[in-house]
């Protein structure tokens, strides 16, 4: 399956893309991609991850077409 | 008393005299600091019904225990007055070292009373004050009048002034500070101009006597260095607050087209990453250690220092998704002195009435000359410009056939860069702000997409709401520091009762805080009250094109989603309930005997009786 990770704010330095396909194997949860990123310290940075615009958990299976962004937890400034 | 200097200059422009009161622990205590102290002060000594432009309103710069005191971000003042824009209380908080020099002058408030017969520069030196003539900057914008401020006083003071927008009186006008800086989005700015006051300049040589120097300057230290560390960790001032509009628009949350869409594809152009790519400057506040005034040149090759409300107004709403036409847009706001969420707003509501039939016009979305060509004639008040400059309400009073459904704002003030058509716990914050619309009372955008189900209308959300309207709409704005430190770097609230008790002496906890949040949030209502004995729930509304089917997005994640009336004013009850006022959103006597309001309240006219 396909799926689209989007980086919001810094994120987009350290990882050098701010949007990217990647094709996963089915089965494959939000704490695949993960790990394939090598985010697994997103909470402690106050990143925020959303599907769809809609929150997800880290075992959750994803979908073919999902949308996943990352992003700074933003506060309204 | 520390802390506190526990004194006011009183300043009367109409006869040129001066003197320095003093106010008590007591007093101190129980409001502790900038909106607190504003809110009491005009509550007790404005009459209701006087006309905010005219000599009786008071404008007021107060501050908190902390301000200007070396700790993360303390250097911020609160400008309040009655509002011209509003009717009711009104404030604003802004970086400026006004903050520091005043304290160091030995004052906590100043209150400037009456009319100046000619321009006038109010300049304050420790004990002294002059009436300084200021014709040669009357009808100067911000950045010339700053220049001009520099020249003759050097830069080592604390500086406020006016555009043009404030000298003509344009209902939305700010005041400003530094080359970024701004405060006072009700029209404080024009408050000023009505008394012909163009600028004031502080000047402090003195000690700011705090109860434990040695701890206060060891927390304040540690707190500027851990500011400093978070944000290299985390990396948030790398975008800074426009990171947020990538997001806006992946939410759909942003304001496009005067909200009637939440999306767009051109959105990118203005977003942070773009603004940090076009970066040439950064500009931040006294005291901050993560500055988050990201710089650009404009299209006119000027800086133009932009945040999220700037672009997300003045560029998502208008439809124009070119970041130097957004900077130019700003800069002039900036020059002239207007509040840029106001003045995205009120543009935008323009293009749409024109694009409804509600009015004619030449001006049409994604038009950014246009766009210049208007901000100028609202600055002047030339043409339309002059209907515009009353803001979107007044505007649409004018214009007529329903055009008022679709003007963003709430009790008369335009509503900051959130698209909240289907955001209903965003909607009742911005519906309970007690300014108007403002999104530095409350913001639960995150949470309600990220902690709750988006399309519930709930008393958790409620609750969230609450809490952090004690948060920033009360802590922050009474202990007058910029919540960035918290909001944004996630450090701990506790911090706050530190430092107070570092440079007061007073152990209060938490609790106390949000208690005497809760104190101001009643007392603004009783101002609203007094001004208008018939207030009623539906001014706690937001605008009809939020709860109307036919602007339901047609299209993406929520498609055919919009609020509910019915569901909206169940919360509101809820909120109400909450808050212990009653169904007209107006404090009970039992919350009035709990928060201690009960003197305040004698003064209300007895068609307004509690409940």
């Amino acid at each position: 399956m396909k799926i689209t990770v989007v980086f919001i704010g810094s994120l987009i330095n350290k990882m050098r893309f701010s949007e990217k396909d990647y094709i996963l194997p089915d089965n494959s949860t939000l704490k695949t991609i993960i790990e394939k990123l090598g985010l697994e310290d997103y909470k402690k940075n106050r990143k925020l991850i959303l599907r769809n615009g809609k929150p997800i958990k880290e075992d959750d299976l994803l979908n073919d077409g999902d949308r996943i962004v990352i992003s700074h937890i933003y506060s309204g400034g | 008393m520390k802390g506190w200097l526990g004194n006011i200059l009183r300043v009367n422009l109409t006869d040129k005299t001066f003197r320095k009161e003093s106010f008590s622990e007591e007093f101190a205590k129980k409001w502790i600091g900038g909106r607190g102290f504003a809110t009491k002060i005009l509550y007790d000594e404005l009459k209701p019904g006087i006309d905010p432009l005219g000599p009786e309103n008071k404008f007021i710069v107060a501050l908190g225990p902390i301000s200007g005191i070396p700790a993360p971000n303390t250097g911020k003042a609160v400008v309040a007055a009655k509002s011209p824009l509003t009717g009711g209380y009104g404030d604003g908080n802004m970086g400026t070292y006004v903050s520091i020099h005043l304290r160091k002058a030995g004052y906590d408030i100043l209150i400037v009373e009456g009319k100046a017969d000619s321009p006038t520069c109010l300049y304050i030196k420790d004990d002294e004050v002059e009436f300084l003539p200021a014709d040669e900057i009357w009808g100067k914008g911000t950045y010339d009048s700053q220049k001009w401020l520099y020249e003759k006083f050097g830069k080592q003071v604390g500086a406020m002034t006016i555009g043009q927008g404030g000298e003509n009186l344009v209902k939305f006008a700010i005041v400003r500070s530094l080359e970024g800086r701004a405060g006072g989005r009700p029209g404080m700015g024009a408050v000023m101009g009505s008394k012909n006051l163009k600028a004031i300049v502080v000047k402090g040589t003195k000690d700011i006597p705090v109860a434990d120097p040695e701890k206060m300057r060891k927390d304040g230290k540690e707190g500027m260095k851990e500011a400093y560390q978070t944000d290299k960790k985390i990396g948030w001032s790398k975008q800074a607050t426009n990171g947020v509009l990538a997001w806006c628009n992946e939410t759909n949350t942003l304001p496009v087209r005067n909200m009637r869409k939440t999306s767009h594809p051109d959105a990118w152009k203005i977003d942070g990453q773009r603004l940090d790519e076009a970066r040439v400057a950064t500009y931040g506040c006294p005291n901050c250690t993560f500055h988050c005034g990201i710089t650009i040149h404009d299209s006119e090759k000027r800086e133009s220092e932009l945040d999220y409300e700037n672009i997300g107004l003045l560029g998502a709403s208008l439809e124009i998704f070119n970041l130097q036409d957004v900077g130019s847009l700003n800069y002039l706001c900036d020059d002239y002195g207007l509040d840029t969420i106001s003045a995205g707003d009120v543009l935008a509501f323009y293009a749409d009435a024109i694009d409804h039939g509600a009015t004619e016009g030449d001006f049409k979305f994604g038009d950014a000359k246009r766009a210049i060509e208007i901000l100028g004639m609202i600055a002047k008040r030339e043409g339309v410009g002059d209907i515009l400059a009353d803001g979107s309400y007044r505007a649409a009073l004018k214009f007529g056939n329903n055009s008022l459904d679709y003007a963003m704002q709430v009790k008369g003030m335009e509503i900051s860069a959130y698209n909240c058509k289907f955001l209903p716990g965003m909607a009742l914050a911005f519906g309970t702000s007690p300014i108007g619309a403002h999104h530095k009372e409350s913001w639960v955008i995150t949470y309600e997409i990220s902690e709750t189900p988006r399309e519930a209308y709930s008393q958790q959300k409620v609750d969230k709401i609450i809490e952090l309207q004690r948060i920033r709409g009360g802590l922050f704005e009474f202990i007058v520091s910029c919540r960035f430190p918290w909001v944004e770097l996630g450090m701990d609230l506790n911090i706050y009762t530190k430092y107070f008790k570092d440079a007061t002496g007073i152990d209060y906890t938490l609790d106390d805080f949000w208690k005497i949040a809760d104190r101001i949030y009643s007392l603004m209502k009783l101002f609203w009250l007094r001004e208008d004995p018939d207030w009623d729930r539906t001014r706690d509304y937001v605008p009809e094109v939020w709860f109307d089917p036919a602007n339901a997005d047609k299209e993406g994640p929520i498609a055919g989603k919009i609020l509910e009336k019915d569901k909206y004013d169940e919360m509101l009850t809820l909120f109400y309930d909450a808050r212990g006022w009653d169904d007209r959103g107006i404090p009970t006597m039992e919350t009035i005997k709990r928060l201690d309001l009960e003197e305040e309240a004698k003064s209300l006219p007895e068609e307004a009786k509690l409940k």
